[in-house]
């Protein structure tokens, strides 16, 4: 591309959006810590419930587990590392629970009548969805970080069975969790309720085998959970934190994984966006 | 207040709050589906524990005195969640009031305040006696539980444990209007119980002094108790030593739980802070 006096006006430009563009992020994500921080209980609530599920998760499987270790749960998934199992099971739900929740924020906003004045502000509403997403991220990351040094001293965690795709596998899962939080969030938008993504929340546990494989669960439900790309995610996760025996092939799970992390970002894009538009024709951002 | 009038205002308080939970059908499901969600997957979790082959429940019977591991989750949890609906109702009605701007009016009326919370939890009791039996009976047709009970044993069990638990809510609403803030306080104060008080895994499995601590929580004994009698059929000469430890707590729970509703609901008076959330 040449230096013309035009293509620098443009980049000056482009640069100048992207600045505004980070500073509703920044906006964001900060309004929304502040929030938080303001109500002390709710605060260290959010801080201590990752690490009081893994206890109880812990504290259930060791109920099996005898003098020669966990001989059921080596039995049923191929590996005596429970501990790596539960451990990454439950802080990955913590980050499920973060994005179903993104939904509540909207609705929150909705309630005290400022998702109308939100939304009339010239800022991009692409900008304004990172900035939830990256609070609740950022959220849910230090109360994990503080869990899994918990756990390690209280628990003893092992490290990953196979790190490089641990990591791997990690990245990817985050993005479809952030691809459900906007699909859930545009369901919020359009119902004005928070109803079925409580009640979405409630069943899913269930159908994605939080703290075990699917393939416990009776064959109907067993074909639902097949349905959903979190299923996959988890059940890969695990493998390659713990070694655990996956439920599916685990290429079939890793090929399910990447797709749905190219495809529900920008499902739920899309949808939020045609959302926003209905809301906008039907005039109801202001009702609940 | 006499305690005729007393009656009826409970009475009152419960037939208005029953009738906003039926006004709204789709809430009501939610009361009696939404508890087996929460149970299922602990069971699961059992299960896959447990093995194909029923390896681990060997040590689980050592621990727990039962090989009835679902139904050891499925009492334990359906109490948990009988608590949990409890503090909710408690906190969340104290804190509408608070964000209606209605507290500081109900509060000037000559009514105890303690019986004001009392006609909330009536009517939670009605609903929670219903959520109880509805998961048993889901229970009963998903997993195939199976129950045994001394009937007149049982109901006092039952009684004993009301008190117990409900004398905790007393505690609860003094805290959520000191505090303002309802969804923390039940949030954190429901999941330490979780953990501590045994509710899905047997005390011997925490360590020395989370068991000490656990073993403080009025639900832990009551959870004992019931599970004597659901799980394995004993009668009262078996647990007479853990029922008169639950009639200690059925007494000394709601005492203290409304000396700190009392002494909390004082500190907020003075800083003037009643009717602010």
């Amino acid at each position: 591309m040449s230096t013309s006096p035009a293509n620098v006006g443009l980049a000056t430009a482009g640069s100048g959006a992207a600045r505004e563009w980070l500073a509703v992020v920044r906006a964001v994500t900060r309004r929304q810590f502040v929030t938080l921080l303001r109500y002390q209980a709710s605060f260290w609530a959010s801080l201590a419930s990752p690490f009081l599920s893994l206890a109880v998760a812990m504290f259930l499987a060791k109920a099996f587990a005898g003098a020669a270790g966990p001989e059921g749960f080596a039995a049923s998934s191929g590996t005596a590392d429970f501990r790596s199992y539960l451990t990454l099971s439950v802080l990955f739900w913590a980050f499920v629970e973060s994005q179903l929740s993104f939904g509540f924020g909207l609705l929150g906003e909705m309630e005290r009548g400022t998702l109308e004045s939100l939304f009339l502000t010239p800022m991009p509403r692409s900008a304004y969805l990172v900035g939830m997403a990256l609070y609740s991220f950022a959220r849910t990351g230090l109360s994990v970080g503080l869990t899994l040094a918990a756990g390690l001293l209280v628990f003893g965690i092992e490290p990953p069975f196979n790190p490089a795709w641990a990591v791997g596998l990690t990245v990817l899962n985050l993005v479809v969790v952030h691809g459900y939080g906007l699909v859930l969030a545009a369901v919020v938008l359009l119902v004005r309720s928070g109803a079925f993504t409580y009640a979405w929340g409630s069943v899913l546990p269930l159908l994605a085998g939080q703290t075990f494989s699917v393939g416990l669960l009776p064959a109907p439900l067993r074909a639902i959970s097949a349905a959903l790309p979190l299923t996959y995610g988890l059940d890969a996760l695990r493998w390659a934190f713990s070694g655990a025996r996956p439920a599916f092939p685990l290429g079939l799970e890793v090929a399910v994984l990447a797709l749905s992390a190219v495809a529900l970002p920008a499902i739920g894009l899309a949808l939020f966006g045609r959302v926003e538009r209905i809301a906008r024709q039907r005039g109801s951002f202001g009702q609940f | 207040m006499n305690l005729a009038a007393g009656f009826r205002m409970v009475l009152a308080l419960a037939r208005k709050k029953l009738a906003q939970e039926l006004a709204y059908k789709a809430s009501l499901l939610m009361w009696f589906i939404f508890p087996f969600l929460f149970i299922a997957p602990y069971v699961y979790q059992a299960r896959f524990f447990a093995g194909p082959g029923g390896e681990g429940v060997g040590a689980f019977t050592r621990l727990a005195g039962t090989d009835n591991y679902l139904g050891f989750i499925v009492v334990g949890a359906t109490l948990w969640y009988w608590l949990t609906n409890l503090l909710w109702e408690i906190g969340f009605s104290i804190r509408d009031e608070q964000s209606m701007g209605t507290l500081e009016q109900l509060w000037l009326t000559p009514a105890p305040r303690w019986l004001l919370i009392t006609g909330n939890a009536a009517a939670n009791t009605v609903i929670n006696t219903f959520m109880s039996l509805a998961v048993l009976g889901i229970a009963h047709l998903w997993f195939g539980l199976r129950l045994t009970a001394d009937p007149g044993l049982l109901a006092l069990a039952c009684g004993l444990s009301w008190l117990a638990l409900y004398g905790m809510g007393f505690f609860y609403s003094g805290l959520v209007m000191l505090l303002k803030e309802a969804e923390g306080v039940v949030r954190l104060g429901n999941e330490v119980v979780l953990a501590l008080a045994g509710v899905t895994y047997p005390l011997a499995v925490l360590p020395g002094w989370a068991g000490v601590l656990g073993k403080a929580i009025p639900l832990s004994w009551a959870l004992k108790v019931l599970r004597g009698i659901l799980l394995e059929g004993r009668g009262w000469a078996a647990l007479s030593g853990d029922l008169l430890v639950l009639a200690l707590f059925a007494i000394l729970t709601p005492a203290a739980g409304l000396a700190c509703f009392g002494a909390l609901e004082r500190v907020t008076r003075r800083r003037g802070i009643l009717g602010e959330y």
